[in-house]
C-alpha cells in the first residue's frame, strides 16, 4: 500500500500547489475552487491509504516474492447474480428523468430506489 | 538471441517451452465459462466479463448510431446549400453525433476494457464491487436511451452542441424536452462512470494477486487506473454543472443567466474542467491496448516500462491543469498559464510514442491484424498530436479555434485511439473473449479501407479550418476550395463506413466457427492468457508465479533462466517439488485463489 | 507557404500587423510539426521493414537504454520550450496592442443571427438585415482600431479571418480588443463569421470587411452620417 499512498499524496500536493499558483496568476474563482476540490478529493483517498497502512501490514500483493498460495482462502463473497443493480438503475433513471418529464416519474423512482436499497441492505439479491 | 521456436520443443536436450493450455484446465461443455444465455441471466449478471461484453456491444451500437448521424452531416455538407435537412435538424444531428460518440461510445468502450480485462490482468476473480459494477452498466444503457428519446420530443433532440453552453442551453435559449432529456442522460452516464472509476480504483488497490506489485501490472492496467483517477476528479464536476443547468431551466436558479447576475463563463470553466480530462479518459485505455499489442507482436518487452508509467501519471495529472485552452478566445482566461500546461502535456505523450517505437525496435514483428491497427493508431495519433501542439499556442488558436481545424485535430486523435486502437484491441482479445479467431484476410481489407476512408474524410478539414470554415455550420459559402474539400470529405465517409463491412462479415463468420483458440493463441505476456478462452467463472483456477510485468511470457520460458525473469524458475520449481494436494483444474465456486501445490 | 499558394484560397491576406506575425509563427509551427511527423513516420516505416519477422527466433529483450530515454525526454522538452517561449512573447505582443490609444473605436453588437457595427464617435451604425443582407465592416488602413464587443442574447464569436483572430462575445460580459490595421486595402466579403455556435442560423451569421485608405474612410463615414440624418 506504500506506493498507492505515495501516488495519492502526490496527487494531493500537486493540485494544492497548482491551485495556489493559479490563484496567484489571477485565475478564475471557479477554476481555483475546482483545483482545491481536486486536491481535497485526492487527499480523501490518500488519507484512506495512509490509514489502511497504519492498521494493516504489508500485503502479499506488495511482496516481490509473493505467490498465489500466500492468499489462500475466501477473497470475497460475491452474489453470482442479482436483480438489484438493474432495478436500482431503473429507479435512479426515473428519479432524474422525472425532473424533465414530471414529478410523477420521480416519485416512482424514489419508490423503486427505496425498495431496492432496503433489499440490498438485507443482501437479498433475487 | 535464442534460436528456439517458441511453443515447440526442438530436442530432448533442450528444456521444454511451457504451454499454458496444459495448465489452465478445460471446460469442454462450457459449464463454467461463457456468457449468460437468458434475458434474465443478462439482467441479473454481476460477472465483470459479461458486463464487459455488454459495454462493448452497447458502445459499438452507439458507434453505429453516431456514425449514421455523421452520414447525415456529410450528406448535407457534400455541397453548399441545404439539400437534405433543415438547419434546425442539422443542429440536432451534430449535437447528438458528438454526444453519442463521446459520452455513449468512446468512454463506455474504455469502461468495457476495464470491466473485461482489468480483473483478469491482475489475477483477480472479479472487481471489488460486482453489483455496483452492474448498476453502472444499466445506468449507462438507460442514460443512453434517454438521450436518443430526445429525437421523439416536440422540437427534436438537443441542438446546442455537445458542450451545451448557456445561455443557449438555458430555458430561454433551448426550451423543450429534448434538451432536458439530454441533460438527464449525461447526469446518468456521468454517475455511471464515476461509480465505475471507484470500482476500478478499489480493484487495482485491493485485489491484485500476490506478487503483482504496482510496477508489475500491465501498462493497460496502469492506464485504466489513471483513467479511473481522472474520471473520479472530472465526472462529478460535469454532473454538478449539468444539475446547475437543469436547475436554471426548471427550478428558478440563475447560475448561468447573465440577465440575473449569473455567469455563462462559469459553466465553461466547469464544463472544460471535466471536458479536457474527458478526452484523455477516452485515449488512455487505448494507449494501454496498443502497448500490449506492440509488445506481443514484436516479441519484445515494453521498452521503458517505468517511463511509460511516469509519462501516463504525468498526463493524468496534467490533464486537469489545462482546461481553459478550450477557452483561449473568450478573452477571460490566463492565457500563458494554460499555454504552458498544455504544451507540457506534449512531452510525456511524445515519450510514449518513442517507447512504442522502442518496443518494436530490434523486434521480430508480425503484422497480424492487431499490429496493423496499432501501427495505424501510431501514425494517426502523432498527426493529431502535432495539430494539438499548434493549438496549444493561443497565438495560433485565436484563428483556428471553433473552425474545422479543431474538428480535424480531434478526429485525428480520436481516430487514432478510439477507431484504430479500438480495432487493434478487438482483433487481439477476440480469441480470449470468444475462443475463436477473426479472419486475417478480412482484417487486412478492413484496415486498408479504414485507413483510406478515414484520411480522405478528415485530412482536408485542416485546410477548411485554416481557410475560415467555422465548425457546427449547416452550410458554407462556395469560396476557395470549400466545395471540393467538402466533397472529398463526404466521399471519404462512404469508404470509411464501407470498411465496416469486412469487419462485420468476419465477426459473423467467426461466431459461427468452432472455438479452437486455446488459452494463449498469440503468445501473450499478461495474465488474461493464463486462463481458458473464454475464461472460467471467477477467472482463475491456477496462476503462474509473478515476477515481472510479463508473467505469462516468463512462465512459457520458465525453464530458460536467461530469458525468464529472476525468481520465476525457482518459484516454479518450488511448486513442483511440493506434495500435490489439489487437482489442477478443479473449478472453485467460492472465490478462493490457491496455487496448485 | 503551401496553403496560401493554393490556386484559389478562401483565406484573405493578413490585414493587421498582428496577423502578419501570426502567419509567420504558423509557418514555423507547421513546418516544424510536419518535420516531426515525417521523422516519426520514417522511424515507423524503418522499423516495420527492418524488423519484420523472418524466423522464429526470439529477438533481443532489452528493456531500457538510458541514452535513448534521456534523448527522447530532453529533445521534445527543448522543442516545446522554444515553442512556449515564442508563444509567451507573441501573446504579450497581441495583448499589448489593447493598451494603445486607438485611432478608431467600433462597437460590435452580436445578436441571433446578425451583426451591428457602430462608430460611436461619428454617430454611424451599420446593421445587417434579414437573411443574406449581411453588413460590411468598413475600416481605415494604417490605424489602431479598438473593438468593443457585446452580445444581446447567447454566446457568439467575432471572427475576422483576415485578422487571424477571433474573440468570443459573452452576454453580460462586454469585452474589448485592439488591432493595428496594416496597409492592405481591399474588399473582403468572406472575412467575417460568427464562430461560436449560437443556435438556428449560426451558419448564416456573417459579415464582410472592407479596408479603405484613411481619407476615403472619413469620406465614407461622412456619407453614412448624412444618410442617417436624411432618414431622420
Amino acid at each position: 500500500m506504500k506506493l498507492e499512498s505515495m501516488l495519492w499524496s502526490g496527487v494531493t500536493c500537486y493540485y494544492m500547489m497548482l491551485a495556489v499558483v493559479y490563484l496567484l496568476v489571477g485565475g478564475s474563482p471557479g477554476g481555483v475552487a475546482l483545483l482545491f476540490a481536486a486536491a481535497a478529493l485526492g487527499g480523501l483517498v490518500a488519507g484512506w491509504t495512509w490509514h489502511w497502512r497504519r492498521s494493516h501490514g504489508p500485503r502479499p500483493a506488495d511482496r516481490n516474492e509473493g505467490s498465489p498460495i500466500d492468499q489462500t482462502g475466501v477473497v470475497g463473497v460475491y452474489p453470482t447474480a442479482s436483480l438489484r443493480p438493474f432495478a436500482l438503475a431503473v429507479g435512479v433513471t426515473a428519479l432524474v428523468a422525472g425532473i424533465a418529464l414530471g414529478s410523477w416519474l420521480s416519485m416512482i423512482g424514489v419508490a423503486l430506489i427505496a425498495s431496492q436499497v432496503l433489499l440490498l441492505v438485507h443482501d437479498i439479491d433475487s | 538471441m535464442t534460436a528456439i521456436d517458441p511453443g515447440e520443443q526442438l530436442s530432448e536436450e533442450m528444456p521444454p517451452i511451457l504451454d499454458l493450455n496444459d495448465y489452465v484446465g478445460s471446460d469442454p461443455d462450457h459449464k463454467h465459462s461463457g456468457l449468460p444465455r437468458t434475458v434474465i441471466g443478462w439482467l441479473t449478471t454481476t460477472d465483470h466479463k459479461a458486463l464487459g461484453v455488454a459495454y462493448f456491444a452497447t458502445s459499438l451500437t452507439f458507434l453505429l448510431i453516431g456514425g449514421a448521424l455523421a452520414g447525415i452531416i456529410r450528406a448535407e455538407l457534400a455541397q453548399p446549400g441545404l439539400q437534405f435537412v433543415s438547419a434546425a435538424t442539422y443542429n440536432s444531428v451534430f449535437t447528438i453525433h458528438g454526444s453519442v460518440m463521446v459520452y455513449l461510445f468512446a468512454v463506455p468502450f474504455g469502461f468495457g476494457l476495464a470491466n473485461y480485462l482489468l480483473p483478469l490482468q491482475i489475477g483477480a476473480p472479479d472487481v471489488a464491487f460486482p453489483r455496483l459494477n452492474a448498476f453502472s452498466y444499466w445506468l449507462y444503457l438507460l442514460g443512453g436511451i434517454t438521450m436518443l428519446t430526445g429525437f421523439l420530443a416536440d422540437g427534436g433532440a438537443a441542438s446546442f452542441g455537445w458542450f451545451a453552453y448557456p445561455p443557449l442551453s438555458g430555458e430561454a435559449g433551448s426550451p423543450g424536452l429534448g434538451a432536458d432529456l439530454w441533460i438527464v442522460a449525461i447526469i446518468l452516464t456521468g454517475t455511471s462512470g464515476t461509480l465505475t472509476a471507484i470500482n476500478m480504483i478499489s480493484t487495482v488497490t485491493m485485489m491484485r494477486t500476490p506478487g503483482m506489485t504496482l510496477f508489475r501490472m500491465p501498462i493497460l492496467v496502469w492506464d485504466l487506473f489513471i483513467t479511473a483517477f481522472m474520471v473520479l476528479l472530472a465526472f462529478p464536476v460535469l454532473s454538478g454543472a449539468l444539475l446547475m443547468l437543469l436547475a436554471d431551466r426548471h427550478v428558478g436558479t440563475h447560475f448561468f443567466d447573465p440577465l440575473e447576475g449569473g455567469s455563462p463563463i462559469l459553466f465553461q470553466h466547469l464544463f472544460w474542467f471535466f471536458g479536457h480530462p474527458e478526452v484523455y479518459i477516452v485515449a488512455l485505455p487505448f494507449f494501454g491496448v496498443v502497448t500490449e499489442v506492440f509488445a506481443v507482436f514484436s516479441r519484445r518487452p515494453t521498452f521503458g516500462y517505468k517511463d511509460l508509467v511516469f509519462a501516463t501519471l504525468a498526463i493524468g495529472v496534467l490533464s486537469l491543469s489545462v482546461w481553459a485552452h478550450h477557452m483561449f478566445v473568450t478573452g477571460e482566461v490566463v492565457l500563458k498559464f494554460f499555454a504552458l500546461t498544455t504544451a507540457l502535456i506534449a512531452i510525456p505523450t511524445g515519450m510514449k510514442v518513442f517507447n512504442w517505437i522502442g518496443t518494436m525496435w530490434g523486434g521480430s514483428i508480425s503484422f497480424k491484424a492487431p499490429m496493423k491497427f496499432a501501427i495505424g493508431f501510431l501514425v494517426l495519433f502523432v498527426g493529431g498530436g502535432m495539430t494539438g501542439v499548434i493549438l496549444a499556442s493561443p497565438t495560433l488558436d485565436f484563428h483556428l479555434s471553433d473552425s474545422y481545424f479543431i474538428v480535424a485535430h480531434f478526429h485525428y486523435v480520436m481516430g487514432g485511439t478510439v477507431v484504430f486502437a479500438l480495432f487493434a484491441g478487438i482483433y487481439f482479445w477476440w480469441p480470449k473473449i470468444t475462443g475463436r479467431f477473426l479472419s486475417e484476410r478480412l482484417g487486412t481489407i478492413h484496415f486498408w479501407m479504414l485507413m483510406v476512408g478515414f484520411n480522405m474524410t478528415f485530412f482536408v478539414m485542416h485546410f477548411l479550418g485554416r481557410e475560415g470554415m467555422a465548425r457546427r455550420t449547416a452550410d458554407y459559402r462556395p469560396i476557395g476550395n470549400f466545395e471540393q474539400w467538402n466533397m472529398i470529405a463526404s466521399a471519404g465517409y462512404v469508404v470509411l463506413v464501407a470498411s465496416f463491412v469486412p469487419f462485420g462479415i468476419s465477426v459473423i463468420q467467426s461466431l459461427r466457427s468452432k472455438p479452437t483458440a486455446g488459452a494463449d493463441p498469440w503468445h501473450g505476456n499478461s495474465l488474461e492468457w493464463a486462463t481458458m478462452s473464454p475464461p472460467a467463472e471467477h477467472n482463475f483456477d491456477w496462476l503462474p508465479p509473478i515476477r515481472s510485468d510479463r508473467p505469462v511470457f516468463d512462465f512459457r520460458w520458465a525453464n530458460y533462466e536467461e530469458l525468464t525473469s529472476a525468481g520465476v524458475k525457482a518459484a516454479w520449481d518450488a511448486r513442483n517439488t511440493q506434495p500435490e494436494s489439489a487437482s489442477a483444474d478443479s473449478a472453485q465456486s467460492d472465490s478462493s485463489l490457491e496455487g496448485d501445490s | 507557404m503551401i496553403i496560401a499558394a493554393a490556386p484559389s484560397t478562401a483565406l484573405d491576406p493578413p490585414i493587421t500587423k498582428q496577423a502578419e506575425d501570426i502567419d509567420k509563427i504558423w509557418d514555423l509551427n507547421l513546418y516544424l510539426g510536419l518535420a516531426v511527423v515525417a521523422f516519426v513516420a520514417l522511424l515507423v516505416l524503418f522499423v516495420t521493414i527492418r524488423y519484420r519477422r523472418r524466423d522464429e527466433n526470439l529477438p533481443s529483450q532489452t528493456r531500457y537504454s538510458l541514452p535513448v530515454q534521456i534523448t527522447y525526454t530532453l529533445v521534445p522538452l527543448a522543442i516545446i520550450g522554444a515553442l512556449v517561449a515564442i508563444t509567451f512573447v507573441s501573446v504579450s505582443a497581441i495583448e499589448d496592442v489593447d493598451k494603445k490609444t486607438p485611432d478608431l473605436v467600433v462597437d460590435v453588437t452580436a445578436f441571433q443571427w446578425q451583426w451591428a457595427f457602430a462608430y460611436p464617435e461619428a454617430g454611424v451604425e451599420v446593421v445587417g438585415g434579414p437573411a443574406d443582407d449581411t453588413p460590411t465592416l468598413v475600416l481605415p488602413a494604417d490605424s489602431t482600431v479598438q473593438f468593443n464587443l457585446e452580445s444581446l442574447d447567447v454566446v457568439h464569436s467575432f471572427w475576422i479571418t483576415a485578422f487571424r483572430f477571433k474573440h468570443d462575445i459573452i452576454p453580460g460580459s462586454p469585452s474589448t480588443f485592439s488591432v493595428e490595421i496594416n496597409d492592405q486595402l481591399g474588399d473582403f466579403p468572406n472575412a467575417g463569421v460568427c464562430a461560436e455556435y449560437c443556435g438556428l442560423d449560426h451558419a448564416f451569421m456573417r459579415f464582410g470587411v472592407q479596408v479603405l485608405p484613411p481619407d476615403q474612410f472619413e469620406t465614407w463615414l461622412g456619407e453614412q452620417r448624412s444618410a442617417t440624418e436624411d432618414d431622420s
